[in-house]
C-alpha cells in the first residue's frame, strides 16, 4: 500500500494520503447503517424488504410513512448533525482551543436567544414559519458583534473565545430570563426548540437546510487548503505567505453560517459541535480534509441516532432528539478518552 | 496589592449593606443597625431584616465567594482560562440529583435537595477526574476538561429527559436553573454556609503551592511538590464550593468563570492575592447582581443567575477589551 | 536579486521604543549574523525585517520597495522566516509540515506540483529528515523537529532566509549540524542568510558579515574579525574578555571572563 497517492493533472494536483480516507469510508458506511436502520424502525416497523417497497412505491401506506415521514427527519438530523460537526472542527482550528465549538463561543446561544424572543413575542401573530430566519439573524449578528467586540488591530484566538463567552453568558441570561417571564406553554416549546429536535421535519426543510449546506460546503473547497494553516501560529503563517486576519475572519464567517443554519432547522443542539470534531481527530490524528469529513459524519450519526432513540424508545412520547445526542455521545466518547493512551 | 484587597473588601461590605437595605420596601442604615444588634421581635422591619434579608444576603455573599474562588483554582488546575467550576460536572451532576428527586421520587423536603445536590456535585466530578486519570497521569488537563464537558452533557440529557416528561417538574425546578437567592432560611441552610467557609479557608494555605503548579507541573516537582496530592485536594475543594454554592443557589454559572479573569486583572501574578480578590469580587458581584434584580422590575424579581450575566459580561468584555489576554 | 534594507527604521511595543531610528543594509549571498545582548532588539528587527511587525516610523524594503506594502504571498516567495521556537499544529506530518513551505508557490488546483514535490524531497534530504516524513512533528526529539522547521523553510525555496536563534535548546552537534546545513546552502544555492544567534564564537565561525545591536540602533558591523573585538565585546554585551585567533579556523575566539579575571 502507498502511503500516498500523487494526482497530477496539467494545471491540477494533489497529494492524498488514503489511510485516514479508508477510515472515513468505514465511517461512511456506518452513517448509511444508521440512516438505514431509521427508516426501518418505528412505530410501524419494516423489514429489509419490506423498507425497499416503501422506497420505491411512495404512494403506498408504508411508502407515505418512510418517504414523507422517517425519511425528512433523517435527513434533516444527518444535515443538521453534520453542520455542527464541521463548524466544531472549523472554531476549533482557527481559535486553536480544544474547548471552542459553536454553543461555547456563543452563536449557538444568539440564535437561542432570538429564537426564544420570536417563540414569546412573535410566534403568535407570524407563526412559526420565520423561526429559522430569526436564529440565523441571531447567531450572525452574535458572531459579529464577537468579532467586532475582539477586534484590536487583528484578532487573536484566545480574545475572541473569552469574548465568545462573556457574550454568550450575557444571551444566555437573556434566554432565561424571557423563559422564567413567560408562560409555561410557550416555556415549554422553547424549552424543547433549546434541547434541539428534528420533530415532524418535512421536504421542504430538508432542502431548504441543504441548500444552505451545499452553499457553505461549496465555499469551503477553495479554503480547505486554508483550514490547514490556520492553526499555525501567525508568525509562521505569515512567513508562508497566508493573510492571517483576512483567513481567520473568512472561516470563522462560514462556521457560524454552518453553526446557524444548522441551528435555525435543528433547534440549540449542544455537544455535537464540541465532540464530533474530537471523536475525528482520535480516529484519525492527521489533520486535513480527511478529518473534517469524519467530524461531519459523526455529527450526522450522533444526530441521527438520537432522533431514532428519541422516537423510539419510549413510545408512544416523541421525545426531543438533542436529549439523546449526548446520551449516545458522551458514553462513546468517554470510552474513547480512556481508553486513548499516547 | 494590599490597598486593592482593602478596596474590594470595601466594595463588598456597601454590596452588602445596599443588599439589607434595597427591595420591595427601603430601609436606612440605622433600621439595618437596630435590627442586627437590638431587634424587637414585633417590629416588622427587624423581622424582615432578619428572616428574608440577612439570610439572602448571606448566601449571595458565600455563593458569589465559593463559586469565583472555585473558578479561580479550577482554572490554575487546568491551564485552560476558559474552565469554570461547572466543567467537573458539578452543576450538572447537582442538577440531575435534584431533578430526579423532584420528579421521580416527588421528593419536596429542602434538606433533601440539598444533601442531593451536594451528593450529585461530588460523584459527578469524582467520575471525571477518574476518567481523566485513567488516560494518563492528569499531565493532559485536556483529558479532565473534555470529560467533564462529556459527563456534564450526559447528566443534563438525563436532567431534560426527565423534564420533558414530567412537564410539571420543570416549573419547580425553573428557578433552580435560573439560579436564586432568595428564600434560603437559615435554619435550614447554616450546614451548607459553614461548610463553604471552612473549604475557603482550606484553599487559603495552598496559595502558595498553587503559584508553584501554576509555572508548570514539571516545575512543581522539580521543587518538591506533591503535584499529585495537590491536585486532588484542589478537586476536593472545588467540588466542596462549587456544589455548596449549587445547593444553595443553583445554576449560577457565569461567576465562576469571570471574576477571576476580572481579579486577575487588577491583581499581581500570585494565588495569595488571586483568591482574597476573587472571594471578595465574587461576593461584591453577586450582592450587586441581585440587589439590581430584585429592584429593577419591582414588583417582579430578576433570578440572580440572569442578573450576575447581564452585569458581569459587559465588565468582563471591556477588560479582555482593555488589557488583553495577559495571564492566558 | 533580493536585498532587505531598513531605513530610519523606529519601532516598540506599547510605548517603549525597541529600535531607533536604525539603518541596516545586510549583503547579498551572505551569511548576516545579529548579535547582541538580550532584551537590546535583535529578535525584533529581525521580526521587522520579515514584516511581522509594522514599523512606527521608517521602513523595511525588500528590492527596494517597501515591504508592507507588497502583498505577503509575493514577499513569502522571496523571503522565508524560522521564528523562535515554533510551534507545530497537533497531529501535523513532517511531510505536511514541510509541504506548508510550498503554500506561497500554490493554488488551488496546483497544491502538489512536481516543483512541490521536488523541492519537499530536497528539503526533507537536506535535513535527513526523508525517513521520518510520515512521522507526527509533535513525536519527534527536539534536534529533528528543529530539522523539520528549517526543512519546511527550504522548500519555501526562497533567495532570502531569516531565522530566530535557530540554534536554541540543541546539543552542540545538532547546533553544528544545523549551521553546517545553513552554511551549505549558503554556499551552493546562493541563499543570503540572516540570523540571530546567542553563541558569539559560532556567529563568528559562521558568519560572513556581523551585526552587533545595542540600544536599539546598529552598533558596528562587519566581518567577524573587524568587528569581534575586546573593546567591542565591552561595550556591546557589557563583558570583559580575551579575543584570540581561532587555532584551526583562524576565525576571533572570545573567551570569556566572569569573575575570574586572569592576571
Amino acid at each position: 500500500m502507498p502511503e500516498h497517492w500523487v494526482i497530477r493533472l496539467p494545471g491540477f494536483s494533489r497529494i492524498v494520503t488514503p489511510e485516514p480516507w479508508r477510515r472515513v469510508g468505514a465511517i461512511l458506511l456506518l452513517s448509511l447503517v444508521v440512516l438505514g436502520v431509521s427508516l426501518a424502525v418505528g412505530r410501524v416497523p419494516l423489514s429489509l424488504s419490506q423498507l425497499g417497497v416503501a422506497l420505491t412505491t411512495p404512494t403506498s401506506e408504508n411508502g407515505l410513512i418512510v418517504i414523507q415521514l422517517r425519511l425528512p427527519r433523517a435527513l434533516l438530523g444527518a444535515l443538521v448533525g453534520g453542520a455542527l460537526g464541521m463548524s466544531g472542527w472549523l472554531f476549533q482550528q482557527v481559535m486553536r482551543n480544544p474547548l471552542a465549538s459553536p454553543d461555547i463561543v456563543g452563536v449557538t446561544s444568539g440564535a437561542s436567544a432570538a429564537a426564544v424572543g420570536y417563540f414569546s413575542l412573535l410566534a403568535t401573530n407570524w407563526g412559526m414559519a420565520w423561526l429559522p430566519l430569526a436564529a440565523i439573524l441571531g447567531a450572525l449578528s452574535t458572531a459579529f458583534a464577537i468579532y467586532l467586540l475582539a477586534w484590536q488591530r487583528g484578532v487573536a484566538p484566545l480574545r475572541l473565545v473569552l469574548i465568545g463567552i462573556g457574550v454568550s453568558a450575557l444571551l444566555g441570561a437573556v434566554t432565561t430570563f424571557i423563559l422564567v417571564a413567560s408562560p409555561l406553554t410557550t416555556t415549554l416549546s422553547a424549552y424543547v426548540w433549546l434541547t434541539g429536535s428534528v420533530y415532524a421535519a418535512n421536504w421542504s426543510e430538508v432542502t431548504a437546510l441543504a441548500g444552505w449546506c451545499a452553499l457553505l460546503g461549496a465555499a469551503l473547497i477553495p479554503l480547505m487548503r486554508l483550514t490547514l494553516l490556520a492553526p499555525l501560529d501567525d508568525a509562521l503563517a505569515t512567513g508562508i505567505g497566508v493573510r492571517v486576519q483576512w483567513t481567520r475572519a473568512l472561516l470563522l464567517v462560514v462556521a457560524s453560517m454552518l453553526a446557524g443554519v444548522a441551528v435555525a432547522w435543528g433547534g440549540a443542539f449542544a455537544f455535537v459541535g464540541l465532540v464530533a470534531p474530537h471523536m475525528a481527530r482520535m480516529i484519525s490524528r492527521t489533520t486535513g480534509t480527511a478529518q473534517a469529513v469524519m467530524a461531519v459524519l459523526f455529527g450526522a450519526c450522533m444526530v441521527m441516532l438520537a432522533d431514532l432513540l428519541g422516537r423510539t424508545l419510549f413510545l408512544p412520547l416523541d421525545l426531543p432528539a438533542g436529549i439523546f445526542v449526548a446520551a449516545i455521545g458522551a458514553p462513546f466518547f468517554l470510552t474513547l478518552l480512556i481508553r486513548q493512551r499516547r | 496589592m494590599r490597598r486593592r484587597l482593602w478596596l474590594f473588601a470595601v466594595a463588598m461590605l456597601g454590596a452588602s449593606l445596599l443588599s439589607l437595605m434595597s427591595g420591595a420596601y427601603w430601609f436606612g442604615p440605622l433600621t439595618i443597625w437596630q435590627a442586627l444588634w437590638s431587634p424587637s421581635p414585633t417590629d416588622v422591619a427587624d423581622l424582615l431584616i432578619r428572616t428574608t434579608r440577612l439570610p439572602r444576603t448571606l448566601v449571595a455573599m458565600v455563593v458569589g465567594a465559593s463559586l469565583a474562588v472555585a473558578g479561580c483554582m479550577i482554572q490554575t488546575l487546568t491551564r485552560n482560562p476558559l474552565a469554570s467550576p461547572g466543567l467537573l460536572g458539578i452543576n450538572a451532576g447537582a442538577l440531575l440529583v435534584i431533578v430526579s428527586l423532584v420528579s421521580v421520587w416527588t421528593v419536596m423536603s429542602p434538606w433533601a435537595w440539598y444533601a442531593g445536590a451536594l451528593l450529585g456535585a461530588t460523584l459527578a466530578a469524582g467520575i471525571v477526574w477518574w476518567v481523566a486519570m485513567r488516560g494518563r497521569s492528569l499531565s493532559g488537563p485536556l483529558h479532565l476538561v473534555l470529560a467533564g464537558a462529556a459527563l456534564t452533557a450526559l447528566c443534563n440529557a438525563f436532567s431534560q429527559a426527565l423534564l420533558v416528561i414530567d412537564q410539571q417538574g420543570l416549573d419547580t425546578v425553573l428557578f433552580w436553573l435560573a439560579g436564586s437567592v432568595a428564600g434560603r432560611p437559615l435554619a435550614t441552610i447554616w450546614p451548607l454556609i459553614s461548610l463553604a467557609l471552612i473549604a475557603m479557608l482550606c484553599v487559603w494555605p495552598l496559595a502558595r503551592s498553587m503559584n508553584v503548579l501554576a509555572a508548570g507541573e514539571a516545575v512543581a516537582k522539580g521543587v518538591g511538590l506533591r503535584v499529585y496530592r495537590l491536585q486532588a485536594m484542589m478537586v476536593i475543594l472545588i467540588v466542596l464550593l462549587a456544589g455548596t454554592s449549587v445547593a444553595m443557589a443553583g445554576n449560577i454559572a457565569f461567576v465562576g468563570l469571570i471574576v477571576p479573569h476580572i481579579a486577575k486583572g487588577w491583581l499581581p501574578v500570585d494565588h495569595r492575592a488571586w483568591i482574597p480578590g476573587c472571594a471578595l469580587l465574587g461576593a461584591t458581584l453577586l450582592l450587586l447582581a441581585d440587589v439590581v434584580g430584585r429592584v429593577v422590575i419591582l414588583p417582579g424579581e430578576v433570578p440572580v443567575g440572569v442578573m450576575t450575566a447581564l452585569i458581569g459580561a459587559p465588565v468582563f468584555v471591556a477588560l479582555i477589551r482593555r488589557q488583553g489576554v495577559r495571564h492566558a | 536579486m533580493t536585498t532587505v534594507s531598513a531605513h530610519a527604521l523606529t519601532l516598540g511595543y506599547q510605548r517603549q521604543v525597541i529600535l531607533d531610528r536604525l539603518e541596516l543594509t545586510l549583503p547579498e549571498r551572505a551569511i548576516s549574523v545579529l548579535v547582541g545582548s538580550n532584551g537590546c532588539g535583535k529578535s525584533t528587527l529581525l521580526k521587522a525585517l520579515a514584516r511581522l511587525i509594522e514599523p512606527w516610523e521608517g521602513r523595511v524594503c525588500l528590492d527596494g520597495k517597501a515591504i508592507n506594502r507588497q502583498p505577503t504571498r509575493t514577499v513569502a516567495k522571496s523571503l522565508s522566516l524560522l521564528p523562535q521556537q515554533p510551534e507545530a499544529p497537533e497531529g501535523i506530518t513532517v511531510r505536511q509540515l514541510v509541504g506548508l513551505g510550498r503554500h506561497p508557490h500554490q493554488n488551488w488546483f496546483e497544491q502538489w506540483s512536481e516543483a512541490d514535490e521536488a523541492m519537499v524531497q530536497r528539503a526533507l534530504l537536506h535535513t535527513g529528515l526523508n525517513t521520518l516524513s510520515e512521522r507526527a512533528v509533535d513525536t519527534l526529539s527536539g534536534g529533528q523537529r528543529q530539522r523539520a522547521w528549517i526543512a519546511m523553510a527550504i522548500a519555501q525555496d526562497t533567495p532570502l532566509m531569516l531565522l530566530d536563534e535557530p540554534t536554541s535548546f540543541l546539543d552542540l552537534t545538532h547546533q553544528m549540524e544545523v549551521l553546517d546545513l545553513l552554511r551549505d546552502l549558503n554556499r551552493r544555492e546562493g541563499k543570503t542568510i540572516v540570523m540571530v544567534l546567542h553563541d558569539l564564537n559560532l556567529a563568528c565561525r559562521y558568519a560572513d558579515h556581523i551585526v552587533a545591536v545595542r540600544q536599539g540602533g546598529v552598533h558596528v558591523q562587519g566581518a567577524p574579525k573587524e568587528v569581534i573585538t575586546k573593546e567591542r565585546v565591552k561595550e556591546v554585551f557589557n563583558l570583559t574578555c580575551r579575543i584570540i585567533d581561532d587555532p584551526f579556523f583562524n576565525t576571533p575566539l572570545c573567551i570569556p571572563f566572569g569573575k575570574d579575571v586572569p592576571g
